[in-house]
């Protein structure tokens, strides 16, 4: 079993199998060379990193993604797991919690999950449509909108 | 927590996932949504997922050309930009041979001569799925069979391996007889092999001609828009082969029936799936005969995407003979 210690403190005791999903506490269990050592994770929450540690546990048999070239890491933003997918339904603030908390703790599986759903909200949608979802303002001024439509004029003109 | 507070580095990787035809909508929402737009990497990466390798190797001859001959400043981004402009308009624009015979024959009770016309275009093509879809003007009321085939040659394989799906529509004696089979056959005698494999080389779903057929039976005149038949799907699936991804493949049209003069086909489309954009019927150009014709009208298609970018000094001549390159011609 490996102890992970959350930014705000809480403990949890995991097995080294499911610990080891994220590619830098693998790194600082090999660095320590005792398992048993308390790993502190500084840059998630308790709240986060159960969530975090509850994917890992049911990805715990999966093989871990290697480095990936950009070429295989793209894939179609719809290809997402019917378990992640529910795992993904969260509110926004978790979900780009765990984003983060993947990409700090380098799970390259969730990364891409988390990215992918996303995209999915994107996906189909126009941009005033985008602003409501994620709730962001527009700052563009209109000629900085009339270039940006200029130079993307083709994704429109088929 | 929102969406911007998270890392531009994280933006580039969700915008990796955002469609190509979603793009625009996602720059436009907010600066730093177009910000994570300008990453050299994500570009290559999106070229090389929707033309593959050799999408990459065209990608850079362009750049490379421009950028060192003229001294400009051209982008991954805005190669993509032209090379998807230049996809869209060749997969509309097709430049498909037609041949048309009047065989000797004539049908029995009605003593008109048999039409038999065959349209077949080889063309190369990035993996991917495609819609194929011809439009037909006819007043005919005797169509005997039509033949849809898309055939591709696996270089790769030891021997050359072909497969079609063809699809009938008889007409028997009698009107209410009228049938639909279809069936697909492999030209190559490597039978087992072909049924060993998961995955066709060419796959033909088969939505077929049976509204046409219909209305045919019907005796309903066609209007003089012609009637537009999904034909089908084909899906050009990815290969092992790493720097020769795109196939080559032919797609073929057989008709054969009595005679009727003012039977017109307007085109064949193929267009890539993934765009997910209906295509405008009233739109279909008419059948091209001469590929210059096609290099025509990519070159305006990118030379209208070069406009943007401040590139309107781009020679004509210059796109004109990159884009024969591009599609094969």
């Amino acid at each position: 079993m490996v102890k992970l210690t959350s930014s705000d403190g809480e403990s949890f005791d995991v097995e080294k199998e499911v610990a080891e999903r994220s590619v830098l506490i693998k790194n600082m269990i090999e660095d320590v060379g005792d398992a048993s050592t308390e790993i502190p994770i500084p840059n998630v929450t308790a709240n986060v990193l159960k969530k975090v540690l509850e994917w890992c546990e049911h990805h715990k048999g999966d093989p871990i993604l290697a480095n990936e070239d950009d070429t295989d890491a793209r894939k179609k933003s719809t290809d997402i797991d019917e378990w992640d997918q529910k795992f993904m339904q969260v509110d926004q603030e978790m979900l780009f919690e765990i984003i983060l908390a993947a990409n700090y703790l380098d799970i390259k599986a969730l990364l891409e999950v988390g990215c992918k759903t996303v995209a999915n909200m994107i996906k189909g949608k126009t941009p005033e449509e985008i602003r409501r979802t994620f709730n962001i303002q527009n700052d563009f001024t209109p000629e900085e909108e009339a270039q940006i439509r200029r130079e993307n004029e083709w994704a429109e003109d088929r | 927590m929102s969406i911007l507070d998270l890392p531009v580095e994280l933006l580039q990787v969700i915008a990796c996932y955002v469609p190509t035809q979603d793009l625009l909508s996602f720059a436009l929402a907010c600066s730093n949504f177009n910000k994570s737009l300008n990453c050299p990497s994500q570009w290559d990466s999106r070229i090389r997922h929707d033309y593959c390798n050799e999408g990459i190797f065209y990608a850079r001859m362009i750049l490379n050309h421009y950028n060192q001959a003229h001294q400009w400043n051209i982008t991954l981004r805005q190669i993509c930009i032209a090379l998807h402009a230049a996809w869209s308009t060749s997969c509309r624009e097709g430049t498909w041979q037609v041949g048309f015979k009047q065989s000797p024959r004539r049908c029995r009770e009605h003593s008109i001569p048999d039409y038999w016309v065959q349209i077949s275009r080889r063309m190369r093509v990035p993996p991917g799925k495609y819609a194929v879809r011809w439009n037909l003007e006819t007043t005919e009321e005797c169509l005997g069979q039509i033949r849809f085939r898309v055939t591709t040659d696996d270089d790769s394989e030891e021997q050359s391996f072909k497969e079609e799906t063809a699809i009938h529509a008889h007409q028997e004696d009698k009107k209410d007889d009228v049938q639909l089979i279809e069936h697909a056959t492999a030209t190559s005698n490597d039978a087992a092999r072909r049924a060993a494999k998961t995955e066709s080389p060419v796959l033909c779903e088969t939505v077929l001609p049976r509204a046409l057929v219909t209305r045919i039976y019907e005796h309903t005149t066609i209007d003089h828009q012609g009637t537009e038949v999904k034909m089908g799907y084909i899906n050009v699936p990815k290969t092992d082969v790493r720097r020769h991804e795109w196939r080559d493949i032919t797609i073929s049209l057989d008709m054969q029936g009595g005679w009727n003069a003012n039977m017109k086909l307007n085109s064949i489309t193929l267009c890539p799936i993934k765009q997910d954009t209906p295509i405008d019927a009233s739109s279909t150009p008419k059948i091209e005969y001469s590929s210059p014709q096609l290099a025509i009208g990519l070159a305006e298609r990118c030379q209208k995407a070069f406009d943007c970018f401040g590139c309107a000094d781009v020679t004509y001549d210059t796109i004109v003979n990159s884009l024969k390159i591009m599609v094969g011609n």
